[in-house]
């Protein structure tokens, strides 16, 4: 299982859809740890370090609360999945998918705009290929 | 003074016709106090509601395009009473939404999909058949008190479409979740209009339970009124939550001619209900509780006509989850005794 990280503003990661597995989705704050190892002995950069890492973790905090996430892809039915998302007050999410053939991404569902925190469960056909999900948000 | 305390107890009643469920309201009407001789009544009360404010766990939303809905009911009420202390009344309502939501609405095939409505709900609501004992009465020319007892069914006479629409989307909904996730079962909705506030019928028969007190003294008078509604499971097992309203307030006759009576009462008004249930669970997402407080005007015409008028404006609302709330109340009633 990979996920594949999107550095691009508004995403937040793309998800590959297997045959018949769970996908449960990590928090990606995680990568934001244990870089300094190797400065040490160096007083001031451990200094720098700690204010580095105090800095991430408070970046990761807002990014947590900000940053669109697919929680989760499972099996449904025969021939479905279910793809599972929270979303912010007063933001619009767009749940993409990557179509093979042509490379262009396609909303598979739009998250309205709603001014409270919301979950949605959306459902898609499995096919016997993998499919690429990605969740979009603006502003 | 006896056309005095018709016009007290018809402005009594007047003061709960606002609430969407009250059936007692319009029946109290049909029953004034100068009527309580044998004979035929006959009451057309009209209560309009606004409901645009959006509520979020108690915060207000605010936004453009939000979601309203305007709601009418026109109760018809023919009445007789059989005794001065006993009589029955057949409350028919008339109900009209205008409103309008936007709400997803699952499948299990496709991806949800974001539908809006602004459109009207019309049609016959849920009738009901209450009958009025006054356990306690004494008259005078400077003071009165009576106390009276209510008791009814209403029936399922009304659409309840909307109703098994909504359950049906829980149960969608329910199916898409891993078994065992909790979740509201109204989890699937995004709108502060749910399906169940535009129906016009629920399903169910239910009890009406009510007491009510007049009381005056000379120019003055309070009067006082609690109702019960017992809610039993109707539409797709779907039941309501049970709801107590009390009501009442001071008044003074303004005007007490040899042909007519002029008065002005000062309402408040609590009206609380429960958690509704549906798919077998109760839904945060559901109950309220509200204050109001308002004015009402009231007019009695020779031995045969009264009317009365009034405002509730909401104080302090509390509710559940996501629903549209009050913004004021106003109720108007002609009465008719034969």
């Amino acid at each position: 299982m990979r996920l594949y990280w999107q550095p691009v503003v508004g995403y937040r990661q793309c998800v590959p859809m297997s045959h018949n597995r769970v996908v449960p989705v990590s928090s990606p704050l995680r990568i934001q740890t244990g870089a300094g190892r190797a400065f040490r002995r160096a007083w001031f950069i451990q200094a720098a370090i700690l204010v580095g890492l105090i800095g991430s973790v408070a970046t990761g905090l807002r990014l947590q609360a900000t940053e669109p996430q697919i929680s989760r892809i499972e099996p449904f039915l025969t021939d479905q999945v279910t793809i599972h998302f929270d979303t912010d007050a007063n933001r619009t999410y767009q749940l993409q998918f990557l179509h093979l053939p042509t490379g262009n991404w396609s909303n598979l569902f739009v998250a309205p705009k709603i001014p409270f925190p919301n979950h949605y469960i959306v459902v898609d056909y499995r096919t016997n290929q993998s499919r690429l999900y990605r969740l979009r948000v603006t502003p | 003074m006896r056309r005095g305390s018709l016009f007290l107890l018809v402005g009594w009643m007047g003061s709960r016709l606002g609430a969407a469920g009250c059936e007692l309201c319009a029946i109290y009407s049909a029953d004034n106090a100068q009527a309580r001789n044998a004979g035929w009544i006959a009451t057309v009360s009209e209560s309009f509601i606004s409901y645009h404010t959006v509520l979020f766990n108690d915060h207000e939303l605010s936004g453009h395009d939000l979601d309203f809905r305007d709601t009418s009911i026109t109760h018809l009420v023919p009445g007789y009473n059989f005794t001065p202390e006993l009589g029955v009344n057949l409350s028919i309502p008339l109900v009209y939404h205008h409103f309008q939501r936007t709400d997803l609405r699952y499948s299990l095939t496709d991806p949800p999909v974001l539908r809006s409505e602004h459109s009207t709900e019309f049609g016959l609501g849920d009738v009901s058949l209450i009958g009025r004992w006054t356990a306690f009465r004494r008259a005078g020319m400077e003071t009165s008190v009576a106390v009276s007892v209510l008791g009814g069914v209403k029936f399922p006479t009304g659409d309840t479409d909307r109703i098994a629409d909504e359950v049906q989307q829980t149960q969608i909904y329910d199916a898409l979740l891993p078994p065992g996730t909790p979740h509201d079962p109204l989890g699937h909705s995004i709108s502060g209009v749910h399906q169940h506030d535009l129906t016009l019928g629920s399903g169910s028969f239910d009890g009406i339970f009510g007491v009510t007190m007049l009381s005056r003294w000379d120019r003055y008078f309070f009067n006082a009124q609690f109702q019960y509604y017992l809610r039993t499971e109707g539409e797709s097992g779907y039941t309501y939550g049970n709801e107590l309203m009390v009501a009442g307030g001071p008044g003074a006759y303004l005007l007490l001619g040899k042909s007519y009576t002029f008065n002005l009462q000062a309402n408040a008004g609590y009206d609380t209900m429960a958690r509704d249930e549906l798919a077998g669970r109760l839904s945060n997402r559901t109950g309220w509780t509200a204050w109001y407080l308002g004015p009402q005007l009231g007019l009695t015409v020779g031995n045969h006509f009264s009317t009365v008028a009034g405002v509730d404006i909401p104080v302090h609302i509390t509710a559940n989850g996501l629903q549209n709330v009050p913004d004021y109340r106003v109720h108007a009633s002609l009465v008719w005794r034969f």
